[in-house]
């Protein structure tokens, strides 16, 4: 065990491929191997994805050392890279901002796993390459690929969950002709309450959605055009500290909301396109996505109805400058317009503007990899006169603010012939104040704090370094980060003491910060059939007045044991010791350690024309009762989930399937 | 090329359609109602009144949009920008629809003013209250 708990981490599972430093990655300026850039990036495979059985994208992302995620139940939860989370994570989807109104803690990230051929997350800033709110990391989410020239491919994968008597079901089809592809996937999830580990039902943390993706594509001689959309509709049950133990006892199976709870309706439509010019290429992206987002806070009626309306485009310049450098120009601008409908107003209806330029050169050296580049971007907050806030006479006035911001990043990667890979990076990022952290001023629903913003704040800006020491072979690779993330104007809510008309007040403050942390993994191969994996992450994040943050994940340490007696078959098991949470945040207690034992076991068949993959998993074996600081509702005394057993079954249709 | 692009627009059209979901009307802000209680032994307005005196102030409160959640009394003396507790409440059952509470307090020892904040919130966060500034002489 001793062994197991050392070392390192940039962090990533253990792939399918053998090595990690050779896979493709399409996170950063474009696509190459995760030794030839300079930024800790970490994949998940759609396999892993499929296999493990996830709740949702955030869920998946979890088990990457050093991303954990809040959550307010298992519907609702956003993923959090090193200790940042909402506003500071940007997530790339369809080749687009993705919004979804995250300003708040219990607003989710929202995604289903369906159709997504895997999920690559860049972690430290790089408001270089993705602009503001990429300031802690960047989660791409990237689409099931395009079949070969000449295939028509169909899938349906199904999978049921022990502990929310819960399912999710989805199918797809594609087809490329060459000149021409397209895709159509749909896809439901539904989940009952879940049970904590005393097997108490938690009342009202149901959740359930539905999901549409179609994919439109061209290609012609100078020029690859791709078309999405992707329609989603969600329900999620919420609890609030004052409805915990009211909702009437329905069916253990029962699904309807009728209590409080939270809907999003988002529908994303983008282009994507690359055009090879004579001696350069030229890709150009657009996209509208809308986002609807509705709350039933208890009063048996929709009464939060915020609109959100995303424009996005970006183009970028791709040049080859002799043989061993490249140059890549950029511009991206984006338009977003915030309209409250509802009754509940808790931020004004807003324009926001933004548009970055930025210039990136990357040179070749050896077998080591130069890159450096700079952004220069301007953002523009302008609010509307807004009634109806929660406090009856709080009217918001209108209130107009610009942010500029220079962001640079440079790094090397350096590679040896015996396997070696030695990362150094600085970046930069950048992000503007939220509506939220500007103008609130009315109580914080469920939890009901009387929150108070502020329109004169800052924008945050930080410098993170990092140096990543990775090392592969035939019996053993390890994969190590340590960082240094420098936060100035770090925004922060934190209570004043005192109270307005019984509820407590709280204030978002600024402040210097600083976030330091590392991740570690090692991977023992002593057989083909049988390897020892273990990855151990920890992070801390303090002010500069010696507070620390909240939402700052535990240390954890994950020991897996995977034997693979033939290709297609694998076996893992091990636990996750989640040390204890000593330093919390202004307005958080600490928290206890524990340890969670789960199981794995994958089946790959290969029939005719079909491959069919079944995975079983269980997930806190021992059902323990267990509260992780993330969980917002540890302050309920509500605890986290209890045993779960998930099984699923994916069979892909293919007249040509390759083998495995 | 006219193909493409004809095809593309018929994709940006349906999914404009989408786009289009929600409504354009918004929704208005209906607070609990919360009156004073104006009958004889009941202080509802403004006053001057002595030192130690007992005073007695009632409400009625009715939902009107969301259940009614809390109800609080706070004070502050002599133009603080900050309110104290002095009581508070959570309403269950009934008391959520409907809600009818007498609260007593004595004035201060001493001159000066004492603004008493009296304070229904719902379930969906809307407050609603009734205030009154006793001049202590």
């Amino acid at each position: 065990m001793s062994l197991l708990v050392c070392i390192s981490a940039m962090a990533q599972p253990k792939p399918d491929s053998v090595s990690l430093l050779n896979g493709v990655t399409v996170t950063g300026i474009k696509k190459q191997s995760l030794k030839q850039t300079a930024f800790n990036i970490s994949t998940l495979t759609g396999k892993q994805i499929q296999s493990a059985v996830n709740f949702s994208v955030a869920d998946a992302l979890a088990k990457i050392p050093g991303i954990s995620q809040i959550t307010t139940g298992i519907g609702i939860s956003k993923p959090v890279i090193r200790g940042l989370y909402g506003n500071r994570i940007q997530t790339i989807l369809l080749g687009l901002h993705f919004d979804n109104q995250q300003w708040q803690d219990e607003h989710g990230q929202g995604l289903s796993i369906i159709g997504i051929d895997r999920i690559e997350v860049l972690k430290g800033p790089s408001s270089l390459l993705y602009g503001t709110e990429a300031i802690g990391g960047v989660i791409k989410i990237v689409e099931e690929n395009v079949p070969a020239v000449g295939k028509k491919e169909s899938d349906i994968n199904a999978s049921v969950f022990s502990n929310t008597f819960g399912f999710t079901l989805n199918g797809g089809i594609k087809k490329n002709t060459g000149r021409k592809n397209w895709r159509i996937r749909i896809g439901a999830d539904s989940h009952a309450d879940y049970s904590d580990g005393n097997n108490k039902r938690i009342l009202n943390s149901r959740f359930e959605s539905y999901n549409l993706k179609a994919s439109l594509g061209y290609t012609h001689k100078h020029w690859i055009n791709h078309n999405d959309f992707y329609s989603s509709f969600s329900r999620f049950g919420f609890i609030t500290k004052d409805n915990r133990d009211r909702k009437p006892l329905d069916s253990r199976l029962g699904r309807k909301l009728n209590g409080p709870y939270h809907a999003v309706l988002f529908n994303i439509i983008s282009t994507e396109n690359t055009f090879f010019l004579s001696h350069s290429k030229l890709e150009l992206n657009g996209g509208i996505h809308s986002n609807l987002r509705l709350e039933n806070e208890g009063g048996n009626h929709i009464s939060l109805n915020m609109f959100l309306n995303t424009i996005t485009y970006n183009a970028k310049w791709f040049k080859d400058i002799g043989s061993n450098t490249e140059l890549v120009l950029g511009n991206e601008s984006q338009y977003q317009l915030t309209t409250n409908y509802g009754s509940r107003v808790i931020i004004p209806d807003a324009h926001l503007f933004e548009t970055a330029l930025s210039g990136y050169v990357k040179k070749k050296w050896n077998l080591s990899y130069l890159e450096a580049g700079l952004s220069f971007s301007e953002r523009n907050i302008a609010t509307k006169y807004t009634q109806n806030m929660d406090y009856s006479s709080g009217d918001i006035y209108p209130f107009n603010r610009w942010y500029s911001s220079l962001n640079g990043n440079a790094g090397v990667s350096f590679n040896t012939a015996s396997n070696w890979n030695i990362k150094l990076n600085a970046s930069t990022g950048y992000r503007s104040p939220n509506l939220a952290e500007l103008s609130s001023n009315g109580l914080h629903e469920g939890t009901f704090r009387y929150e108070i913003g502020n329109i004169q704040m800052k924008a945050e800006q930080n410098l993170n370094t990092e140096l990543n020491v990775n090392y592969e072979s035939r019996f053993v690779d390890f994969y190590t980060a340590f960082y240094l993330n420098m936060f100035r104007n770090y925004i922060y809510l934190s209570p004043t003491g005192n109270q307005l008309y019984g509820f407590d007040i709280y204030r978002f403050l600024q402040g210097n910060a600083r976030l330091y942390g590392s991740e570690i993994s090692l991977h023992i191969k002593p057989l083909k059939q049988i390897a020892f994996e273990s990855s151990f992450s920890n992070v801390t994040g303090k002010l500069a007045s010696g507070k620390y943050l909240p939402f700052i994940p535990a240390n954890k340490l994950v020991v897996d044991f995977v034997f693979k007696p033939k290709a297609l078959l694998e076996w893992k098991t091990g636990i996750d010791y989640v040390f204890a949470q000593n330093n919390p945040g202004d307005f958080e207690t600490s928290t206890g350690k524990y340890w969670l034992l789960h199981t794995s076991f994958l089946l790959t068949r290969q029939l005719a024309n079909r491959n069919i993959r079944f995975a079983l998993n269980g997930d806190n074996l021992l059902n323990k009762a267990y509260y992780d600081h993330l969980s917002r509702f540890k302050y309920f005394g509500i605890y986290n989930t209890g045993l779960n057993i998930t099984a699923a079954v994916n069979v892909s249709f293919n007249k040509n399937n390759k083998k495995l | 090329m006219m193909k493409t692009i004809n095809t593309i627009t018929k994709m940006l059209t349906i999914g404009a359609i989408f786009f289009t979901f929600t409504g354009c009307k918004k929704d208005k802000h209906i607070p609990p109602t919360v009156t004073l209680k104006t009958t004889a032994g009941y202080t509802s307005a403004n006053a001057t009144v002595a030192k130690n005196l007992l005073i007695k102030v009632g409400i009625i409160a009715d939902k009107v949009e969301d259940d009614m959640l809390s109800y609080n009394v706070s004070y502050a003396y002599d133009g603080a920008a900050t309110t104290t507790t002095s009581q508070s409440f959570t309403l269950s059952g009934t008391e959520q629809q409907h809600y009818d509470k007498d609260v007593t307090f004595t004035t201060r020892n001493q001159n000066g003013s004492e603004k008493w904040i009296f304070t229904i919130t719902d379930k969906d966060g809307n407050i609603a209250q009734q205030q009154i500034v006793l001049t202590v002489q």
